[in-house]
C-alpha cells in the first residue's frame, strides 16, 4: 500500500540520511586515518603524507621499547584471561547449577567492574594496592585486569550453560556415568565454546587495559596500552598509526574467533 | 530441572540436575575470594581514605567549598549526560535503521561503523582522534582547505574534544541495547499507524518510541555511568584545563601526591553512578538495566 | 571493559555469523585441542615471566643489580643514557631502569614514599628540598663526599644531593608562527602587541613568577610569590594559552607541531628544538628564572642503596661524560673542569651563562608547596 511522501517526510528521510552517513563516516575516518598514516614515511603525522613507506613499521619493530611493552602486555593479558576463566566458570556452573545461597549478590558482584565508574574503581584498588604493597608489580595488573575480565566470562558462560540441558547429566548418570565424568564429559564439553570465546575475550580486555596499569602499575609496568598513553601525552609519534593497524588486526582476528567459537555453542 | 521423587527418598540429591549448597560454595569459593579482595576491600579503603584524615566526614565538605571541584563535578556530570542523550538519539537512528533496512551494502556499512571503533582499543581510537583534531589535522585542513574557515579551529585540548571523543566511543555501546530493545518490537506497527493516516514521524512518536523508552532510558544509563568513569579520554583529550573529574584525580595522584582528594573525588562519581542506576531500576525495572549493561 | 560487549551482543554482528555446524568435527577438535594447548603453555611461561621478573634482591652492588632512576623522559633520559648510564652498565655490570616522570620525577618517589614501600633508587628531583624535608633522602657516603669535594664545584653538591641539569626558564619563540616574538613577560603577556597562541609550563611557581615579573614586580621583590596576584595575572593570559605542557617532550613537540609560537619552557628543550627542528628559534632570556636545586638524590629507602651511589660516583668521576650531557641539552654538570670541556656555544647557553637569571628560592616553594598546588589545581580547572 503505497502512502504518500509529504514535504516534511521527504525531510525526515533526508535527514535519517544525513545522519546514517555522517555516522558512518564519523566513525570510520579514525580508523581509516590510522591505517593510511601508517604507510606514511615521514616524521610526523601530517595529513596527507608526501612520502610513503613501512617506515613505522621497521621503527617499531626496530625499537627494543615498544616490543617490550608488546611483551610484557602478553605477560599480563594471558595470566589475566586465565584467572578469570579460572575463577569465573566455577562460579557460573555455581550460579546456575547448585543450591548456592545468595545468588543474586553473586550475579551483581560479578558484573560490578561493568558499571563501576572506571576511574574510581581504578582509585580504590589503587589505595588497597599501596597497603598490600602491590604498586608496581605484574602481579597486581595481573589481578586487576583479570577483575576487568571476569565480568565478561560471568556473562558469556552463563549465557551459553543456560542453554544447556540440566538433564543431560542426569541421561549420562542413568546410563552409569559418576557425577564427576557426565559434568567433565558432558556440560563441560558442550560448555567449551564459550569457555574459550570467555578466554578471548577476557584477554582482549586485558590487553587493551590501560586505565587500571596507568594507576596501579606505578609507571613501572608498561603495557603497550600504556607506552600509547604516555607517547600521547608528551607528542604524536607517528608509529604508533603501525602499532594502531596491526592491534586493530590482532584484535579482529581475535574477536572473529571469539564470535564463531560463541556461534557455535549458542546453537 | 526435574528430580524423580521416589529416588529422593533414598538419595535425596543423587538424581537432581541441581547440585548441593556445599558444591556450590566451593565452586563459588575463588571468585568470592577474587572479588572480595580486589572489588570490596578496595572499595571500603577508597571509603575509609576519601572519608579519613585529615577531616573525616569534613573532607566532602572541603571538597564541595572549593569551587573548582563543585565546577568540574558539574562539567563531568553535565557532559556525561550531553554524551548520553546524543548517544542515545543518533544512536536510536542507527539502530532503528538496522533493524529496518533492507539494503544489504547499508546494513554493512552501519554494522562495520558501529563494530569497527570495537577492534581499536580506547588508547588507539583517542589517538586516531587527536590526529584527527589537532590545529593541522585532517579537519582543521579540510575546512581550511574548502575556505569554510580561514584559521584553524580549537578543537583540541577542551571540553569539545572530551565531548567528542566521549560521543566516539560510546555511540557503539548506545546502539547494542538499543537493538535489542528494537528487536522485541513489531515493525509493522509502523505501517499500520501510517496506514491508519499517520505522518510518518507521528506513527513513529506513537508506537516505536513509547515501546522502546525502557530501553532508551537503560541504554542512556550505561552511556552516562561509562562517560563519568571516563578516565583516558579528559586527560588525552582535554588537556591540562578541560575541567573533568578524571583529570582532576589524575592530577591530585600523580603530581600532587595527594591520594585524599582524588579518593573523595572517585567517592563522588561513585555515589553520582549509583543514584543513576537507582532511578533507572526504579523506572524501567530490572531486566532491562540487565539487558542493557549485557548487550 | 570494551570490546567484549560487542561479541556479547544476541543479535552479534551478522557479518561475522560464518554458518558453521553445531556439532565439532573431528577436525575442529583437534584444533582446539592444540590451540588450548598452545594458550596454556603461553600462559605458563608468562606467569613465570611475570613472577620471575621484578626488583632482584636488595642493597648488593654486585653486577645483575638493577637500580631504578626516575627521569625526566625524552631527549633529558636519551642523553642520560647514552653517557651515563649505558657506559655505567659496561663497566659495573649494574643495570640501570629509567622510569620517566615527564613533569615532576619527585612525584612517583613521593607516592611510594607516601605507600611505604620505595623501589626508586636515584631521583632527579626538581626540588630536592621538598624531600628533604620529609626526611627521604640518603646522606652521601664519605668516599662519595671526598670524590664531589675533588672533582665538583663547591656549588654544584651538598651531602645528600649533586646539582646536575639545573634548569633554567626562558621565552622562546618562532617567528614563522608570531608574527612579533615577545622577549619580555610584560610582552608575552602583551597578547594585542604580540598576538599568536602561547604555551606555558605547567609549573605552579614559575608561571606565578613570570606573571609576577609580567604585573610589574622587580624580580629582587618576587619572593615571597603573591599567589593571589600571579593567578590573576595568569587568568587575564589563559584565554589565549592552548597548552600547558605536561613534560619536556610535550613543550618540544608543541612548538614542532606549531600548536603554539612563543612558550614560556626550560632552556634545555628549547636549545634542542633549536638545533633539531626550527633553527630560528628564538630564545630570550629576560625575565628568565633558574632552579638550583635540580640534581640527583638517593632516596634513603631506596632498595639499592650502595648501587645507587655507585652510580652518582661513576658520573661524578667521569668529567668528560658530563660535558657530552652538557652540551646535549645545555644545562650544566658539576664536573670543575666543565668550562674547559665545552665548545663556547654551549658555554654561553648555560642558566648559570646567565647573570639575569633569577634562581628561584626553593625553601620558600617547599613550604608553600599545599598552597601552591591548589590555587594551581584551581587556576587550571577553572
Amino acid at each position: 500500500m503505497s502512502i504518500q511522501r509529504t514535504v516534511p517526510e521527504r525531510a525526515i528521510s533526508g535527514v535519517e540520511m544525513v545522519i546514517k552517513v555522517a555516522v558512518i563516516l564519523f566513525m570510520l575516518v579514525p580508523a581509516a586515518l590510522v591505517v593510511v598514516l601508517s604507510f606514511s614515511a615521514e616524521k610526523n603525522v601530517a595529513f596527507p603524507p608526501t612520502h610513503w613507506g613501512f617506515k613505522q613499521y621497521s621503527d617499531l619493530f626496530g625499537s627494543s621499547y615498544w616490543m617490550s611493552s608488546v611483551g610484557t602486555s602478553f605477560v599480563i593479558a594471558l595470566p589475566a584471561a586465565l584467572v578469570a576463566v579460572a575463577v569465573g566458570v566455577p562460579a557460573v556452573i555455581a550460579l546456575e547449577r547448585t543450591r548456592l545461597p545468595g545468588k543474586p549478590v553473586l550475579r551483581i558482584l560479578g558484573i560490578a567492574p561493568l558499571i563501576l565508574p572506571g576511574v574510581a574503581y581504578a582509585v580504590a584498588l589503587y589505595t588497597f594496592y599501596v597497603d598490600a604493597g602491590l604498586v608496581g608489580t605484574r602481579l597486581g595488573v595481573i589481578l586487576a585486569d583479570s577483575m576487568l575480565s571476569l565480568p565478561f566470562v560471568f556473562l558469556v558462560v552463563s549465557a551459553s550453560l543456560k542453554r544447556i540441558s540440566a538433564d543431560l547429566e542426569l541421561v549420562a548418570m542413568s546410563l552409569g556415568a559418576t557425577r564427576l565424568r557426565a559434568t567433565f564429559g558432558i556440560t563441560l564439553r558442550l560448555l567449551a565454546p564459550a569457555i574459550a570465546a570467555a578466554t578471548i575475550l577476557a584477554f582482549v580486555t586485558a590487553f587493551d587495559e590501560a586505565v587500571l596499569v596507568n594507576f596501579v602499575g606505578g609507571g613501572q609496568v608498561i603495557t603497550l596500552p600504556k607506552a600509547i598513553y604516555d607517547s600521547v601525552r608528551t607528542g604524536l609519534q607517528p608509529l604508533i598509526t603501525a602499532i594502531a593497524t596491526l592491534l586493530m588486526l590482532f584484535t579482529g582476528l581475535l574477536m572473529f574467533g571469539a564470535t564463531r567459537w560463541r556461534k557455535g555453542s549458542a546453537d | 530441572m526435574a528430580s524423580i521423587s521416589i529416588a529422593r527418598i533414598r538419595a535425596p540429591r543423587a538424581w537432581s540436575a541441581e547440585r548441593g549448597v556445599r558444591t556450590g560454595l566451593l565452586l563459588a569459593l575463588p571468585a568470592v575470594a577474587l572479588i572480595a579482595a580486589f572489588l570490596i576491600v578496595p572499595l571500603v579503603k577508597l571509603v575509609s581514605i576519601a572519608l579519613g584524615d585529615p577531616h573525616g566526614f569534613g573532607n566532602l565538605h572541603d571538597f564541595f567549598a572549593n569551587s573548582a571541584n563543585t565546577r568540574v563535578i558539574r562539567t563531568t556530570f553535565v557532559d556525561s549526560a550531553i554524551v548520553g542523550v546524543i548517544s542515545v538519539l543518533v544512536g536510536s537512528v542507527v539502530a532503528w535503521c538496522l533493524r529496518t533496512t533492507r539494503s544489504p551494502v547499508m546494513k554493512g556499512l552501519l554494522w562495520s561503523a558501529i563494530l569497527l571503533p570495537f577492534l581499536m582499543g580506547t588508547v588507539t581510537k583517542l589517538y586516531s582522534l587527536t590526529v584527527l583534531l589537532e590545529t593541522h589535522g585532517l579537519v582543521n585542513k579540510v575546512l581550511t582547505g574548502i575556505g569554510l574557515r580561514s584559521a584553524p579551529l580549537d578543537l583540541l585540548y577542551n571540553q569539545f574534544a572530551v565531548v567528542f571523543g566521549m560521543t566516539y566511543q560510546m555511540l557503539p555501546y548506545a546502539v547494542l541495547p538499543l537493538l535489542a530493545g528494537f528487536a522485541s518490537i513489531d515493525t509493522n506497527l509502523v505501517q499500520a499507524a501510517e496506514g491508519l493516516g499517520a505522518s510518518r514521524l507521528r506513527a513513529l512518536a506513537n508506537t516505536v518510541v513509547p515501546l522502546s523508552a525502557p530501553s532508551l532510558v537503560a541504554s542512556f544509563t550505561v552511556v552516562y555511568i561509562i562517560s563519568v568513569g571516563f578516565f583516558l579520554t579528559p586527560v588525552l583529550l582535554g588537556g591540562a584545563t578541560a575541567p573533568f573529574t578524571s583529570s582532576l584525580i589524575a592530577q591530585d595522584i600523580f603530581e600532587f601526591y595527594n591520594v585524599t582528594s582524588a579518593a573523595v573525588s572517585a567517592l563522588v562519581l561513585l555515589a553520582g553512578s549509583l543514584l543513576v542506576i537507582g532511578v533507572t531500576y526504579l523506572l524501567v525495572g530490572r531486566e532491562r538495566l540487565a539487558r542493557a549493561v549485557v548487550s | 571493559m570494551v570490546l567484549g560487549r560487542a561479541a556479547l551482543s544476541p543479535l552479534g554482528p551478522a557479518k561475522a555469523g560464518v554458518g558453521m555446524g553445531n556439532r565439532p568435527t573431528s577436525a575442529r577438535k583437534t584444533m582446539f585441542k592444540r590451540i588450548s594447548a598452545l594458550v596454556l603453555s603461553g600462559a605458563i611461561v608468562a606467569m613465570a615471566a611475570a613472577c620471575g621478573s621484578g626488583s632482584s634482591a636488595g642493597g648488593s652492588t654486585e653486577a645483575g643489580t638493577t637500580i631504578t632512576v626516575s627521569t625526566w623522559g625524552g631527549v633529558w633520559t636519551d642523553a642520560e643514557k647514552k653517557y651515563f648510564g649505558d657506559p655505567f652498565t659496561k663497566e659495573t655490570g649494574i643495570k640501570v631502569n629509567y622510569q620517566v616522570s615527564g613533569n615532576s620525577p619527585m612525584a612517583p618517589a613521593l607516592l611510594q614514599a607516601q605507600s611505604g614501600k620505595v623501589s626508586t633508587d636515584v631521583v632527579f628531583a626538581e626540588n630536592a628540598q621538598v624531600l628533604l624535608a620529609k626526611n627521604l633522602l640518603a646522606k652521601f657516603p664519605p668516599s662519595l663526599m671526598d670524590a664531589l669535594k675533588k672533582q665538583a664545584r663547591s656549588d654544584a653538591f651538598t651531602d645528600y644531593q649533586v646539582k646536575i641539569g639545573t634548569t633554567a626558564t626562558i621565552i622562546a619563540c618562532n617567528p614563522a608562527v608570531m608574527k612579533k616574538c615577545p622577549k619580555t613577560p610584560q610582552e608575552f603577556w602583551d597578547v594585542k602587541n604580540f598576538p599568536g597562541p602561547r604555551a606555558i609550563v605547567n609549573q605552579s611557581y614559575t608561571a606565578i613568577l613570570f606573571a609576577l615579573e609580567a604585573d610589574g614586580v622587580a624580580p629582587a621583590d618576587v619572593y615571597p610569590e603573591d599567589i593571589d596576584r600571579g593567578i590573576k595575572k595568569l587568568e587575564e593570559i589563559k584565554p589565549y594559552v592552548k597548552v600547558f605542557p605536561s613534560s619536556g617532550a610535550e613543550q618540544q613537540q608543541v612548538l614542532i607541531d606549531k600548536e603554539v609560537g612563543a612558550a614560556i619552557m626550560w632552556n634545555g628543550r628549547a636549545f634542542v628544538v633549536k638545533r633539531d627542528n626550527i633553527p630560528d628559534l628564538q630564545m630570550s632570556w629576560e625575565g628568565s628564572t633558574r632552579s638550583d636545586a635540580d640534581g640527583m638524590v638517593v632516596m634513603k629507602d631506596a632498595p639499592h642503596r650502595d648501587a645507587a651511589f655507585k652510580y652518582i660516583q661513576w658520573v661524578v668521576d667521569h668529567p668528560k661524560n658530563q660535558a657530552k650531557w652538557s652540551g646535549a641539552l645545555t644545562y650544566p654538570t658539576p664536573t670543575k673542569q666543565l668550562l674547559d670541556l665545552l665548545p663556547k656555544n654551549v658555554a654561553d647557553a648555560l642558566p648559570t651563562a646567565h647573570k639575569e637569571t633569577l634562581p628561584e628560592d626553593d625553601k620558600w616553594i617547599e613550604e608553600h608547596t599545599t598552597d601552591l598546588q591548589q590555587a594551581w589545581q584551581k587556576f587550571l580547572a577553572g
